[in-house]
This record gives structure tokens, sequence and C-alpha cells, in this order.
């Protein structure tokens, strides 16, 4: 028998574990391995590896396991108060952005007036009419950065 | 018979896919018993896995714990269109593969199959054989041995494969790998631990 039927048998047998291979393919493999042992003895050998590996354990102590629940218990009630914290912080913004427009152009007028009363050029109190529209979104971007800063990380807690 | 079996297919896959969806929203609401469920499952082989890749177990143990804190982190990214396995590993070695550009930066291709050509000759005659190997030890180890000598990507796939008996496009989703290279390294993976276990044998 030629030696390319032999490694074609095997690469069959090894493509028949990690992939799957035609019955024609089967049927081939099947018959060249009740004439040759070399083959079967490799198909067995292959048989054997894979079980050692599917073997594999790797115990676990339980201890971990309860420690990694208590942790994740933890954590998912820090998430969840988070969330209800800027779940709140959002409602403000958006409260303060519906009062923005709402008192813009009293605003525009207020300042207007008091430009016009202390001399104060036009494009001084148009910039103030603009920064004051950004305040709260400035605001809110430093509670962000503030809080982003204070969160702990997931790795500086302590193991529990 | 067939229509039968087609009938049970069917429903084993809808049953999955309810599944999948159920842990999904579990995950989106941070359920803490989806999770203790979760943890319950699939402790045995997130771990197994761990120590398969990283070779050690008190790193095991750390990146256990923060695999699960991961996945209560990210679970709105899970959208139960798909088995939970895959995404489960897939963020297990995400976490081995940051490790290891933080421990060791020159070896953080490990698993990216940096690696793959090196792998290990069986003994040679006159060294100790795996006989005597077993002789001291109990097969088990002597197994997790071999493998350990195997590239990372190696064992990495031979793992999914026939411990957690994925598909091989779900081993590809886990190691980011084209199907073809995963086939290639399964080919080798096997070939190799063939070798190594038996040719200590003989």
């Amino acid at each position: 028998m030629s030696e390319d039927l032999h490694k074609h048998a095997r690469r069959l047998l090894a493509a028949a574990r990690v992939e799957g291979i035609s019955d024609a393919e089967q049927a081939w493999l099947e018959t060249h391995m009740q004439e040759c042992a070399q083959c079967g003895e490799h198909a067995s050998s292959l048989a054997r590896t894979i079980g050692s590996v599917r073997s594999l354990a790797a115990p676990l102590d339980p201890a971990l396991v309860e420690a990694t629940r208590r942790r994740v218990h933890f954590r998912a009630r820090e998430l969840r108060e988070q969330e209800a914290r800027m779940h709140a912080l959002w409602m403000a913004c958006g409260l303060s952005w519906v009062l923005g427009v709402v008192s813009a152009p009293l605003l525009w007028w207020a300042l207007e007036w008091i430009g016009e009363r202390i001399a104060v050029p036009k494009p001084i109190w148009v910039i103030s009419f603009m920064f004051w529209w950004i305040v709260p979104a400035v605001v809110a971007a430093a509670v962000l950065t503030w809080r982003r800063s204070r969160a702990p990380s997931v790795n500086e807690h302590p193991r529990l | 018979m067939d229509a039968a079996l087609c009938w049970f297919m069917n429903s084993v896959a809808c049953s999955m896919e309810h599944e999948a969806q159920a842990i999904a929203r579990g995950l989106r609401r941070r359920d803490p018993e989806v999770l203790d469920g979760l943890i319950e499952r699939y402790q045995y082989r997130l771990f197994r896995y761990l120590a398969c890749l990283t070779g050690s177990r008190e790193t095991a143990e750390d990146l256990f714990q923060e695999t699960w804190l991961r996945v209560l982190e990210r679970g709105c990214q899970y959208d139960g269109k798909s088995r939970f396995e895959p995404w489960l590993f897939t963020i297990a070695r995400h976490l081995v593969i940051d490790l290891q550009r933080r421990r060791q930066p020159r070896y953080a291709d490990l698993l990216d199959g940096r690696e793959e050509a090196e792998l290990p000759e069986p003994e040679a005659q006159g060294q100790p054989s795996a006989l005597e190997l077993v002789a001291r030890r109990e097969e088990h180890e002597w197994v997790s041995a071999a493998l350990g000598r195997l590239p990372a990507s190696y064992r990495e796939v031979l793992m999914l494969r026939f411990q957690e008996d994925m598909t091989l496009e779900e081993i590809a989703q886990v190691a980011a790998a084209p199907l073809s290279t995963v086939k290639s390294r399964l080919y080798r993976g096997l070939e190799a631990m063939r070798q190594l276990l038996e040719g200590g044998q003989a």
C-alpha cells in the first residue's frame, strides 16, 4: 500500500475529529482501516489523545466561587446605585435645559437692558448671554469628571 | 424517524435561543439571580479554560473573579442572538491577554499565535520518558504538563474544541482568528499533543 494512502487516511482521521468528513470519505476510511493495522493504531492514538484532553479537570475551590458571588453582588449594587444617581443628574440637566430655553428671551432682554444702563458694548453682553447658556453643561461635565475620578475601579476592590 | 429527529433538534435549538435571550435580559437588568445561575453553571468550565490558558492556578483564580465582574459590567453588550459560552470565553480571553501585556509586554501576543513555530519535540531517548513521569505523577498531571508544553494558541483551540465542544465558527469568534487559522491550529495542536503523549508512552 502506498505511503500517500496512509497519509490521506491520517489526514481524514484528524479531519473527522476536527471538522467532520463526508460519507464517501468515511466509507473509504473504514475500508482502509480494515486492511491497515498501522492506521488503526494511529486512530486509537488519536482517540486516546482526545480522551486525555477531554478528561482534564481543574478543581475549583468553593470558597473562590462564594467570594466571586459576593464580589459580583457588591459590584451589581454599586452599579445600580450609580445608575440611579446618573439618572437623577440627567434629569436635572434636562430640566435645566428646558428652563434655559424658556428663560432665554427674558435673559436676553435683561442683559440688553443692563448693557444699555451701564453702557456696556453689545458684543460683551451677547458673550455674557452665551456664557450663561453653557454654565449648566460646564457644571454637569465638572460633576461627571469629579465622579469618574472618585469612582473605584474594579481592580481596586479588595478580594473578598 | 427523520421528522421526529428534526422536530427534536428544532425544539432544542429553540430552547437554546430562548435561554440565550433570557440570559441577555437578565444581564441587561444586572439581575443577581441570573448572575448567580451563570456562575453556578459555568464555574468549572470557565476556571478550566483560564487555568489552561494561563498555566497558573493562582492567576486563573484572579481572572475568574475579574471575568464575572466584567460580565456584570459589559452584560448589556450580550445580545442573546448567539450562545452565551463563546461570549463568556471571549471576555476571559481578553482578560488573559490584558494581564499578559501588563506582566510581560514582550509576550503579549502569545495567544495570537506568534509562538506557533515553536512546537515542542517529543522527548528524545535518554531523557526521562513520560512513562517514568507517569510513575511519579498521576495521569492527569502528566496530561496537563503535556498540554502545557504546547503554545497557548494551540492549547486554547484544543480546549474549546474537545472540552467545550464548540463549533469551529464559535472557536474562531472566541480566538478572534480566521476559520482557516483555527483549523490549522487544531490539526497541528492535536498532532503535537498526540506525539507528546504517545511519544512519552512508547
